[in-house]
């Protein structure tokens, strides 16, 4: 995976940011990042740029910018979920030999045409 | 641990017979997880085994831990190539709790607090292969490990073994769950490097 360049924000929007008991290690909470990174492998596959993009959740319609999702980037494979409801909007895994992504819980995602 | 002498505690390295291929050994416990840490508070923690018939065993915390426990002594194999060997746990066996559960089914769904899911056949729940796991080297489960409650499942990569883990449903069919149905193994068997679909 690639995508750990991005700006970090550990904890920032965890609902009890001070609870102990959320971190693996004391002080190291569950580690997300925001949607930056999740635009590097997007664009590897892609050649599209989705910082500014706009998308909806299909779980909650909650509109955004895609940079404001939150990316659990560590795991078996990226998971990208809507800050307002934590519904997955998007998974990217990559296997030796494919890309498997899932934009499922997105009902569009606006991308602007460069002027 | 075969012919290793307990004794020895040193790092093995990649091609040591306790590691599986394409594993090496850490000595922390990464967190690797999909989504935020739910915070089930025990009191309103429930453990459900649902068969295809629609029955429904639940058990409370209180109950849960009213069954007989055991302790469990494992090597865990994550897909993302760390193992942790020589691990410690506390919980119960599947045995134990689907000892009363009728059922022709065949495989099963593990539902995750959070709505995490995974898919195992029945037959590695079973046989002394499974345990649902509160207690993590003398301490209670922390809840970035799953706390209070997580799946263990350590012959199978670790993916499989849910953190915060709600219940257990019985299917007639193997239903990819959240890893499984975007290009990861149906069944994930370490030893026989089933990472991919």
């Amino acid at each position: 995976m690639t995508g750990n360049d991005s700006s970090a924000s550990p904890g920032a929007e965890d609902p009890r940011p001070g609870d102990p008991d959320i971190a693996g290690t004391a002080g190291n909470p569950i580690p997300h990042l925001d949607g930056n990174a999740a635009a590097g492998p997007l664009w590897e596959l892609f050649r599209l740029d989705v910082i500014a993009a706009i998308g909806r959740c299909k779980h909650c319609g909650a509109v955004r910018a895609f940079g404001e999702a939150s990316v659990y980037a560590d795991g078996p494979g990226m998971v990208v979920r809507c800050t307002s409801c934590e519904g997955v909007l998007l998974r990217l895994v990559e296997t030796p030999t494919s890309f498997w992504l899932d934009v499922s819980g997105l009902s569009y995602l606006q991308i602007d045409r460069e002027s | 641990m075969g012919i290793i002498s307990s004794g020895f505690r040193g790092r093995r390295q990649a091609g040591s017979p306790a590691l599986p291929p394409g594993q090496y050994e850490t000595a922390s416990f990464p967190v690797l997880t999909a989504g935020p840490a739910p915070d089930i508070p025990t009191e309103d923690w429930e453990f459900f085994i649902t068969t295809e018939e629609g029955r429904s065993h639940t058990w409370s915390w209180d109950a849960f831990m009213a069954l007989p426990q055991v302790d469990i002594g494992t090597d865990i194999h994550c897909v993302t190539s760390w193992s942790k060997l020589g691990t410690s746990w506390r919980g119960v066996s599947l045995d134990t709790l689907f000892e009363d559960v009728q059922t022709t089914s065949r495989f099963t769904t593990a539902h995750s607090y959070g709505g995490y899911t995974t898919n195992l056949p029945l037959r590695d729940l079973l046989d002394g292969k499974a345990w649902i796991a509160w207690e993590y080297d003398g301490k209670a489960l922390e809840r970035a490990h799953g706390g209070p409650a997580r799946l263990l499942v350590p012959h199978l990569y670790f993916w499989k073994s849910a953190k915060w883990i709600n219940g257990v449903e019985l299917t007639q069919e193997d239903i990819p769950g959240f890893w499984e149905s975007n290009g990861y193994h149906l069944h994930g068997d370490p030893w026989r490097e089933e990472r991919y679909s």
